[in-house]
């Protein structure tokens, strides 16, 4: 068996957000501190609600000309990991070991620069990368051809189309000659065409070059097609490993089944400027179990999870919702503001949980939408697009199900007789 | 030729992987291209702007206070006086400006691949020496024009204090580097602040207009030493005074180990930041 080139044990990482998601100003720092210092005081340490581990204990290997699959939903700690195996942050516990020459891509086109030609930025991005001059020097031509743009190479790469940028970057990457090759979501990127290219160009590299590569993707067919072992990972802990088809059936049977667990991150029908975006939605019943349907009158939660696109921790968050019956009648919206809870700041991705004592509605099927806003600008709104179910209960506590026809909505009261 | 990687939490801050730092010299010399590059194309004038920028100063400060102000200047012709000063002095703020910058502006490349950090800094400085020569060949001009006898001397002296003037700005730019990314505002506060220590430099002044406090200043301010010693050395005003420069020197190298140590220090923590 071939030995093993990257050693993972115990690799942790955690996010203290009072210092991580958001430079401060040098004048925040000064006037904010009695506000803080009073806070503090005010609403005790609060730590624990500003920090958290972005990866826990995740141990694994890597053998010499294995292809690896990491995957995980958004937040799960995919993109942590290889920004610490990429060596570009530090972990906070743990020990890796990488035994050979190391290329991480976790972007298309690291180290472009509009003002610089083609030529140029091949040379630029190309040494950013970790080639040496005499190697790029011996490979320009075959990376232009791959690109398919040698009439533009002495462009500048600000007048390149959206296409061209992205062919001529991703030619430098399948052009670099490493023996561990860390790659991030980067082949989502370009036309259906060249992404098949570029995927077939990835295969051949792990299966015939015998590169060790770590491939992460949220596209199961291409981890499927080009990985030998996946590996996990949820909220930061590693939680299987081994075949790729097994792991990815254990992805799809946890996450699956829900249906607005699949669908609510890749509901097109938003809005906003995408500092926040909501990416699940679940209910939970009053014991904290997720449920696919609440009775009517019962204690339960809905969790908008969400994750920052940018990586960073937001200020200032408001989230609201509103419950529409499927003929789209407004029933009732709830926002953060309405109970003075709106948030002073987030970590970059986490959990929106609202709490109802006693669910008003009928049995039924409802729509929601969600809105969050950043710094009072609308980040995300989805309109409409999460449906729910509700089913029969006992409103009223009386040890029976009242069943109302002509109205969607209990209210909570009492009779009595006055002379 | 495989290398061994291991990747821990905490490292040895006096551990510095030199052959880490050699290996990626053609990385180095790419960033330091570019940052050329990209300056001067980004200037509608370009070199021209380069030249003309000193001289118009040369001008003003000759009018303003050569002329009217009647600023003694240690019987040199002002405007020679004035641009010897200024040739330092904007080697050292330009550089030192830049290399504070520079993690901000290599953000989006150092959020996205590993390399050693301090190729950051150390780019944005290198890609000052350009400017020099310009600067040079104006100084040339200006030597000849005045008929100044050069003295082998001072003419070897040079290459040191401008070397001078990068080692010290990249040590302070090196220290500023990590608070900049850390606190945004300080790259609006700094230009104020360099603007300042210009007026505490001997650039419009001549240093001898605070007798022998000037020695200090001079120990604990480079840029100072460095206009001091190369205005005296082409002019032959004053003897060569050997020990301020040599304890100049060694302040410049006590800050370029200070600002290197904090940077080392702060590396790891300002990924998180940026």
């Amino acid at each position: 068996m071939a030995k093993a080139v990257i050693q993972a044990s115990k690799v942790g990482k955690f996010y203290n957000l009072s210092h991580e998601g958001k430079y401060y100003d040098l004048r925040d720092l000064i006037m904010d501190s009695p506000k803080n210092i009073w806070e503090r005081i005010k609403k005790g340490n609060r730590r624990q609600k500003d920090s958290f581990w972005a990866l826990k204990d995740v141990s694994f290997s890597v053998r010499q000309g294995e292809v690896l699959g990491v995957i995980g939903r958004n937040g799960a700690g995919k993109s942590t990991l290889l920004k610490i195996l990429a060596r570009i942050v530090p972990p906070t516990t743990g020990r890796i070991t990488i035994d050979g020459r190391v290329a991480s891509i976790l972007e298309v086109g690291t180290g472009f620069h509009s003002e610089l030609t083609g030529r140029e930025n091949v040379y630029l991005s190309g040494s950013i990368l970790g080639m040496k001059r005499s190697e790029i020097d011996r490979k320009f031509k075959k990376i232009v051809e791959f690109s398919e743009i040698d009439r533009f190479i002495d462009m500048p790469v600000k007048r390149y189309s959206s296409g061209m940028y992205v062919r001529l970057a991703f030619a430098i990457v399948v052009h670099l000659d490493p023996e561990i090759l860390i790659i991030d979501e980067v082949l989502a990127v370009g036309d259906l065409s060249f992404q098949r290219k570029s995927l077939k160009k990835m295969q051949s590299i792990a299966k015939n070059e015998g590169r060790t590569v770590l491939f992460v993707s949220h596209n199961m067919t291409a981890v499927d097609s080009l990985c030998d072992r996946a590996i996990l990972l949820e909220e930061g802990r590693l939680v299987a490993e081994g075949k790729t088809r097994d792991v990815i059936g254990r992805y799809m049977s946890d996450y699956v089944p829900d249906e607005n667990e699949s669908t609510v991150g890749k509901i097109q029908n938003r809005i906003g400027n995408g500092k926040i975006r909501i990416d699940n939605f679940w209910m939970e019943n009053a014991l904290g179990q997720r449920v696919s349907q609440i009775k009517t009158g019962d204690k339960c939660r809905f969790i908008f999870k969400y994750f920052a696109p940018n990586g960073e921790g937001q200020k200032d968050i408001n989230v609201g919702f509103g419950v529409t019956s499927p003929m789209e009648q407004s029933l009732f919206i709830h926002y953060m503001d309405y109970t003075k809870q709106e948030l002073a700041k987030c970590p970059p991705r986490g959990k929106f949980i609202f709490e109802c004592p006693k669910l008003p509605l009928a049995k039924g099927q409802y729509k929601m939408s969600v809105r969050v806003t950043v710094g009072g600008e609308e980040a995300d709104f989805i309109i409409g697009a999460i449906n729910f179910n509700v089913g029969d209960g006992d409103f009223y506590h009386t040890g029976e199900t009242v069943v109302q026809r002509h109205s969607p909505m209990y209210v909570d009261g009492s009779w009595q007789l006055e002379k | 030729m495989s290398r061994k990687i291991v990747i821990t939490p905490k490292k040895n801050l006096f551990e510095i992987d030199w052959k880490e730092i050699w290996d990626q010299r053609d990385l180095l010399y790419f960033l330091t291209w570019r940052d050329i590059k990209i300056r001067y194309k980004q200037t509608v004038l370009g070199v021209a702007w380069i030249i003309l920028q000193p001289l118009v100063s040369v001008v003003v400060f000759t009018i303003v206070f050569g002329n009217f102000a009647k600023m003694p200047s240690d019987n040199i012709p002002y405007p020679i006086f004035v641009f010897i000063g200024l040739l330092f002095w904007n080697f050292f703020s330009t550089t030192l400006s830049s290399s504070s910058d520079s993690l901000i502006s290599n953000e989006n490349i150092l959020k996205k691949v590993y390399f050693p950090k301090v190729l950051a800094p150390l780019s944005s400085t290198l890609a000052h020496i350009v400017d020099l020569i310009p600067m040079l060949v104006i100084l040339v001009g200006m030597l000849m024009y005045y008929r100044v006898t050069v003295t082998l001397q001072a003419l070897l002296l040079l290459p040191l204090l401008l070397m001078m003037m990068l080692v010290s700005a990249l040590g302070v730019g090196m220290f500023l580097a990590p608070i900049n990314a850390k606190f945004r505002d300080v790259r609006y506060i700094l230009p104020f602040f360099i603007q300042l220590m210009m007026y505490a430099t001997p650039v419009i002044w001549p240093s001898s207009l605070f007798g022998g406090t000037s020695q200090i200043i001079r120990i604990f301010n480079p840029v100072a030493e460095a206009i001091e010693v190369s205005r005296s050395g082409f002019f032959g005003t004053r003897p060569m005074d050997w020990p301020t420069l040599i304890l100049s020197i060694g302040f410049t190298g006590l800050i370029f180990i200070i600002g290197f140590v904090y940077f080392r220090r702060q590396e790891d923590s300002f990924i998180d930041i940026l």
